[in-house]
């Protein structure tokens, strides 16, 4: 009798709760699910809004037409996405190769720090945009100078978070590896490097969506190809189908690079970013 | 094996200049251990980072094996912190085998030794976990494992067991002395638990408040090998008691 009340009163123990939570895997589906399920309402309220006060495909088309759009332009739009990524990746690739190595180097020397740290924020204080003319005039308009603009802009995250990464690290853990006379080399790759990961990562999300824009904005400014370009063109030629389908191919570029370093981040740095536990 | 003469530390930082240390000379024999107990922020982990070399003292000169310390830690030492400063991206096992690494040792045999170590203090079955899925007695036990690896001549702790429940710690301590009594080390140890210091120690520094001075030493003559019976003697009470009153405590 009594045990029969406990069963129906009590809450279950704590391990069964967390248990239950795992097989249906509740927060895992809804992290897609949600999402995805926002934007498809979106559309709806879209395409009908567009229907119901007959708003011209020019000024706004409908969801079915740009998806129609997407079809029809296929290889047009695929060779754009494949420039315009490559162009990102470039520019991120040589952010990470220059970003990380001079915030190592800034740790260690102090003359440099005192002396790059001031010059680098007030170069970053520059906006790209206003750079990316003259980048343009030195390297013209070919794939070069979109990178360069996607380095800019994706640089100083780069930096400032492997900069903070390294800076923060827990005294101890130095004192540790100290203690058993390790050589800097040792202590710089078994506890530095690391122990920096969470916050470099933080920088490498925001600089590669940057990264996107920066090649966009290197488009804009001058090109033949990519989806900056697309999007100039076609809507220059009032054709604004291909206009919101070059949109939605950049939208798939950041999403996707995103949720690559995401993903990465996820593999490498397992220790960071929990939740606290239930 | 340590000695401390007339050493001062006092921490310079933009809010002022902060006295830990003051005027501390204290020697330390082979194989002695050694505890040292006084009040929170007294300056007892300040002491225990000068030994280790991890510190320069203000005034005042540390030797440790006949060397002076200076800008390098002393060879052969294993330390204790007071958090288990464990590297959360490597496996309970990697963790213990650092040194190993560091010390460019067999990796094999200290892989063999860790979990050796792992299941005296009764963390076996937690090799491969990554530590920050364990409880913050089994994190401090794991970094004691880490400490002992190398079979390091000179064992600094830092409240060890500060983060494990009574019945654990009295294991422990037992553990911590067999450990010490097969492999002869030197040990300094800081405990805020004076019972602890007792049943553990060869003599017990008794620290002032900060700026930390030297309040008293006493000498443990009690009988070893020790055991659990030993903290219901009334010996062991007088030691205690006699540690409270230079503290200042009730007696
Ligand atoms: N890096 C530092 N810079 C400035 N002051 C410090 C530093 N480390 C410690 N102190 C100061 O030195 C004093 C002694 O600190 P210490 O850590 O040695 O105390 P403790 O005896 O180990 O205390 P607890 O028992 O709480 O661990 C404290 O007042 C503390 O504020
Ligand atoms: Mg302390």
């Amino acid at each position: 009798m009594r045990g029969a009340e406990t069963a129906i009163d009590a809450p279950p123990p704590p391990g069964a709760r967390i248990e239950r939570r795992r097989r249906i895997g509740w927060s895992e589906v809804s992290l897609v699910l949600l999402p995805v399920l926002a934007l498809v309402a979106i559309l709806a309220v879209w395409q009908l809004a567009v229907v119901a006060l007959d708003v011209e495909p020019i000024i706004l088309p409908r969801p079915t037409e740009v998806a129609q759009s997407l079809a029809d332009n296929a290889s047009v739009l695929s060779s754009a996405t494949w420039v315009t990524l490559g162009e990102t990746l470039a520019g991120f690739g040589a952010a990470i190769a220059i970003g990380i190595p001079l915030a190592v180097v800034m740790m260690y020397s102090r003359g440099l720090r005192l002396t790059l740290y001031p010059l680098l924020v007030v170069a970053q204080s520059i906006p790209k945009v206003a750079i990316a003319p003259i980048v343009l005039i030195w390297l013209g308009y070919g794939f070069e100078p979109k990178v360069v603009i996607a380095f800019l802009v994706a640089f100083f995250p780069v930096l400032i978070g492997s900069a903070t990464g390294l800076r923060v690290i827990e005294p101890d853990l130095v004192h540790l590896t100290r203690s058993l006379r390790a050589s800097e080399w040792q202590t710089f790759w078994l506890v530095r490097l690391p122990s920096a990961l969470p916050h470099i990562f933080s920088g490498l999300k925001v600089a590669v969506t940057l990264a996107v824009i920066g090649a966009v904005i290197g488009e804009f400014v001058g090109a033949t190809n990519g989806l900056g370009y697309l999007v100039l063109h076609s809507a220059s030629q009032s054709n604004t189908e291909l206009t919101w389908a070059a949109l939605v191919c950049l939208g798939v570029v950041g999403v996707g690079l995103f949720g690559l370093v995401a993903l990465a981040e996820r593999l490498l740095v397992p220790w960071a970013d929990r939740e606290p536990a239930e | 094996m340590v000695r401390l003469e007339r050493v001062d530390k006092t921490y310079e930082s933009r809010r002022g200049a902060v006295q830990a240390a003051r005027d501390i000379s204290l020697e330390v024999a082979d194989r002695e251990l050694v505890s040292i107990v006084g009040p929170s922020g007294g300056g007892k982990t300040t002491i225990l980072k000068l030994v280790a070399g991890l510190l320069r003292p203000t005034a005042g000169t540390i030797w440790v094996d006949g060397n002076r310390v200076e800008a390098d830690p002393p060879q052969g030492i294993g330390m204790v912190f007071q958090a288990p400063v464990l590297l959360p991206w490597r496996s309970a096992l990697e963790n213990v085998t650092l040194p190993a690494r560091i010390l460019r040792l067999d990796m094999g045999a200290a892989r063999r030794r860790a979990r050796e170590l792992l299941e005296q203090v009764g963390l076996t079955g937690f090799n491969d976990r990554r530590v920050y899925e364990l409880s913050g007695g089994m994190q401090q036990r794991i970094s004691l494992c880490r400490a002992l690896l190398h079979r390091p001549r000179l064992l600094l702790m830092d409240e060890p067991f500060g983060a494990v429940d009574e019945l654990t710690r009295e294991s422990l301590n037992d553990q911590l002395l067999a450990l010490w009594q097969a492999d002869a080390k030197t040990v300094v140890f800081v405990t805020h638990s004076i019972e602890e210091a007792v049943y553990l120690s060869d003599r017990v520094v008794v620290l002032s408040p900060r700026p930390s001075t030297i309040l008293g030493i006493e000498t443990i003559d009690l009988p070893r090998p020790r055991d659990g019976s030993l903290r219901l003697e009334p010996e062991f009470a007088a030691h205690v008691r006699s540690i409270r009153a230079s503290l200042g405590l009730a007696a």
